[in-house]
């Protein structure tokens, strides 16, 4: 019987939930910053967790493999961010409404975690990615390399290209006034 | 900008995070003394990073709350993407009183964890559960039963001997219709009318808040304002003039409430039967799989080997829903092999079972057909556990039979 009591102590979709969900949510507003509108990403890490779950074979902890989608899923969402960008750049720079200029200027008064994370939120997303996983999250390059699947040299050289680039954002956000911008940051509930 | 600047801020994080030494270090720092514009940067970022890497962001319940209520529909069994063990899990769970109750009424079924579907569920116009109410039995026909609250208000009518009618205005009821011989239920509540053709279901309503109806087991088709919706089990949706959605699950709670026991199907009788000229054959209530597999394995244990293997037979017939219906033909396929010693057909059995959808069916499966070899040919199985070892989604269990019979492919069987 041993195979019937493995699968019926296979977690309910709402156990899954209700057990990881405060940790995914408090990861999500780690990697893409506080105040951030997380809904969708939460949604679609839990939409892929529940879909896989029926393949789940608890050989790896369930906390471990939920980190790894949430990861992965998050990344999606700063490559959606950045294409997002890409298409929306050239009316962001005409500050196309009054309502945008005003959240530029606001933006440059915004505290220093706001504008670290709108740094990181204009940088493409397999820089931003591995600058927050090393920076902020506190993971090792070789950790990042082999979560993403990329060379170890790859990701040190777009840790250090990302960090160049936040300077420079937060240099011109310090030279004041002039028109900043943080797309992909989404400001709902800040 | 002065170029010195952008040069220094090439390197600002890095002196920020604490990785710049030496030289490079000692020139930056040199500039920041100098140049008040790169200071404030640095300040910038160093307070920047010192804020994200210490922030502990606060979740609240209801935020929680708010957002697992958009993952609703994706627990929805209709929704699974694959008709795999989810789909169990999930019927399982919308229905975790209903299980609750079954698994009262038969204490050697270990009781199913309760489903914490209130915190899930977004709190939508539904109706309040009413679980203080006394509940009544009602036998409405022969073959409908109806566990009801207290401010059920409904009547039976039966325009023709197969066809009943239920018109039910208000109140929550758990029906139980056997169907067969062309019997059919219609139910018909405010904004909805249910077809039913055998099987358990509940329905509430109450005046201005929507309808509810769900599935506990079985298939009903309901219609509302002209849309046509097919319910199975575990499903539930609300109606009301603009149409249907699925929702708020509190009413669940009132099915552990009224299912108490009262609609469970007595055995099939046999002596009534007889009086006809043509038996109708006796419907069998749907065996419940979890219960189903524990008293054949205990029947097999008991020595009662053909009884078991009976019930096994029956739960196949009944096509549980997966992964009950593999693991039925596992155990069956076990009691085969290792206690009527039907090797072949057990193994043939296993080997359809080890290229089957479940991942968990499927390794067990390899397993024991191991296991199987190992009957008869002991370097077999050492052979067949090796092969296993070198995946590691059975690397485990495969060790632990290799210790447990002392056998290792290239040492006890010199190849
Ligand atoms: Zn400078």
């Amino acid at each position: 019987m041993a195979l019937m009591d493995r699968l019926r102590r296979r977690p309910s979709p709402e156990e899954v939930v209700k057990a990881h969900g405060a940790y995914v949510a408090r990861l999500l507003y780690r990697l893409f910053g506080p105040g951030s509108d997380i809904d969708d990403v939460y949604q679609a890490v839990f939409v892929e967790v529940l879909r896989a779950l029926p393949g789940f074979e608890g050989r790896a902890k369930l906390s471990t493999w939920i980190h790894r989608i949430t990861l992965n899923v998050a990344y999606q969402e700063m490559r959606l961010q950045t294409r997002e960008r890409a298409s929306r750049s050239a009316e962001d720079l005409e500050c196309a409404t009054a309502d945008l200029c005003h959240e530029r200027d606001d933006f440059a008064r915004a505290d220093s975690r706001r504008l670290l994370y709108a740094g990181l939120a204009s940088l493409d997303a397999k820089k931003r990615i591995a600058v927050v996983l090393h920076d902020v999250e506190g993971y090792t390059l070789k950790e990042i390399s082999e979560h993403l699947g990329r060379p170890l040299q790859t990701v040190a050289s777009q840790v250090r290209a990302g960090r160049a680039e936040l300077a420079r954002f937060v240099a011109e956000a310090e030279s004041a006034g002039r028109g900043l911008t943080a797309p992909g940051v989404r400001e709902a509930k800040a | 900008m002065n170029p010195k600047c952008q040069a220094q801020r090439d390197v600002m994080v890095e002196h920020v995070l604490g990785e710049l030494d030496g030289l490079v270090a000692a020139r930056l720092e040199a500039h920041l003394a100098n140049c008040e514009a790169c200071a404030r940067v640095h300040a910038r970022l160093a307070e920047g990073f010192q804020g994200a890497r210490t922030l502990e962001p606060e979740v609240s319940e209801s935020e929680l709350s708010r957002m697992a209520s958009r993952l609703a529909p994706y627990m929805e069994p209709a929704h699974r993407s694959r008709p795999g063990f989810g789909w169990v899990v999930g019927a399982a769970a919308a229905f975790a009183g209903v299980v609750a109750v079954w698994s009262a009424a038969r204490p050697d079924v270990e009781p199913q964890p309760p489903a914490p579907l209130a915190a899930i569920t977004a709190p939508v116009p539904a109706p309040a559960p009413p679980p203080a109410q006394p509940v009544r039995h009602r036998a409405l026909t022969p073959h409908l039963k109806a566990v009801v609250s207290g401010d059920w208000a409904g009547a039976v009518r039966q325009p023709a001997a197969e066809r009943t009618a239920l018109e039910m205005d208000a109140g929550f009821a758990v029906l139980d219709f056997e169907g067969g011989e062309g019997r059919t239920l219609q139910i018909v509540a405010p904004d909805v009318e249910v077809v039913v053709l055998g099987t358990r279901l509940f329905v509430e309503a109450h005046a201005g808040v929507p309808t509810t109806v769900g599935v506990v087991s079985g298939k009903v088709e309901v219609r509302s304002h002209g849309q046509i919706e097919i319910l199975g089990p575990g499903q539930v949706r609300a109606f009301d003039a603009a149409g249907a959605y699925t929702p708020d699950r509190a009413n669940l709670r009132s099915v552990a409430h009224h299912d108490d026991g009262f609609l469970d199907r007595a055995p099939a009788p046999e002596a009534p039967v007889a009086a006809r000229r043509v038996a109708p054959k006796p419907r069998r209530a749907r065996p419940e799989p979890v219960a189903a597999l524990t008293s054949a394995e205990r029947l097999v244990r008991q020595g009662k080997v053909a009884e078991g293997l009976k019930q096994y037979e029956a739960l196949i017939a009944s096509r549980p829903p997966a992964p009950w219906m593999d693991v039925a033909r596992y155990e069956r396929a076990r009691v085969w092999g290792f206690v009527q010693g039907d090797l072949r057909r057990a193994d043939a059995e296993l080997a359809r079972l080890a290229a089957g959808a479940d991942p968990e069916v499927r390794h067990q499966a390899r397993l024991a057909r191991c296991e199987l070899a190992f009957v008869e040919d002991r370097c077999a199985a050492a052979e067949c556990l090796e092969a296993l070892a070198r995946d590691p989604a059975v690397a485990r269990e495969a060790a632990a039979l290799m210790a447990r019979w002392g056998v290792r492919g290239d040492t006890s069987c010199g190849q």
